[in-house]
């Protein structure tokens, strides 16, 4: 049962065909693991608070910088030099009061993952190595968890939706950590911001059950031109994650 | 055949399409050898392994459909997008 806050705050989504009090309460019960919380995570934890879900685990490593703030919106310029995963939990709190914030100040490693990714209905995975994506990826699968797995490079972004063990795994695309990636890449925030609204917006459907959720299929957005492709991908019967 | 480069291929290329005429009997593996061919070492390297193969890790969907298999013959395709993995976030 919703409770009268409930019902207040999201009175306009109760709204959405198909939504309604039932996907709020499914919401409402579940948890979502962010990491890391920046250009892509951060905006889109703020959609998750926004949406009312019952709780978020935030997990980002170090400190901010001012060449993060072009993109880190749940950040703060008065917070230079302060660790980035408390200053997000601090904006998600004073926007929503009624979602429950835990933050964890380190990146995922493989000492944290089993854990993070056990306490949570559905992980979001928005880290800038893929070494940390293919762990989220492999914890989610053997845990048989929801899992979007949203990426970007320069004006271009994708969005792979994962039900763990049973569709198309980020490994059945990227066996291992490719040559070539650098931890640096370029980007203007309101691209991540998009990427981060369209992970967001999958995950809530594959928790809800709203729509349809675009497994097996991955989202690439290219915003010079501003297409969108939805590619059919397929499970890879040598995948090490989900075979 | 309309080629789409994505990702660090399209910034290294400078390039956001191009289009080739493959030969009918073409194979996945053949055309994108010689694509590579025509570009620049940088591009190359996104491209082929250092034994001349397609890399491994480049993603490449022919008609909108991701695909691993490339010995098929793909002379009739409109459509060839690569793209090698992306991890910003």
């Amino acid at each position: 049962m919703l409770s009268d806050i409930d019902k207040k705050m999201y009175e306009w989504q109760l709204n959405v065909p198909g939504f309604g009090e039932r996907g709020q309460e499914i919401l409402r019960n579940s948890t979502a693991l962010v990491s890391r919380v920046g250009g892509l995570g951060g905006p889109l934890a703020f959609s998750l608070a926004a949406a009312g879900i019952g709780k978020i685990i935030l997990v980002h490593g170090g400190e901010l910088r001012e060449d993060d703030l072009n993109r880190q919106i749940v950040m703060h310029h008065d917070g230079l030099g302060e660790p980035r995963h408390s200053q997000a939990a601090d904006t998600l709190r004073r926007f929503n009061p009624h979602v429950e914030i835990e933050s964890v100040g380190e990146n995922i490693t493989e000492e944290n993952v089993a854990g993070l990714v056990s306490k949570s209905d559905i992980v979001f995975s928005c880290a800038p190595l893929f070494e940390e994506r293919l762990l989220m990826n492999r914890e989610a699968v053997a845990q048989k968890k929801l899992l979007v797995d949203g990426a970007m490079f320069n004006m271009e972004g994708q969005v792979l939706a994962v039900r763990g063990g049973e569709t198309t795994c980020l490994g059945c695309l990227v066996d291992s950590p490719p040559e070539g990636w650098q931890r640096r890449f370029p980007v203007i925030g309101a691209l991540s911001a998009m990427i981060a609204q369209i992970s967001a917006l999958e995950g809530i459907k594959m928790l809800t059950g709203l729509g349809s959720a675009q497994t097996d299929t991955l989202i690439h957005v290219d915003s010079l031109s501003m297409d969108m492709r939805k590619i059919k991908v397929k499970r890879n019967p040598n995948c090490r994650y989900c075979k | 055949m309309k080629v789409i480069y994505q990702g660090q291929i399209g910034v290294v290329a400078g390039l956001q399409s191009e289009d080739i005429i493959a030969s009918g009997a073409s194979s996945l593996a053949e055309v994108i050898a010689e694509i590579a061919a025509s570009k620049s070492n940088d591009v190359q390297q996104f491209l082929l392994d250092d034994k001349g193969n397609v890399r491994q890790s480049l993603f490449v969907a022919v008609d909108g459909e991701h695909t691993r298999d490339f010995d098929q013959v793909i002379g009739e395709a409109h459509e060839l997008l690569l793209m090698p993995p992306m991890a910003g976030g």
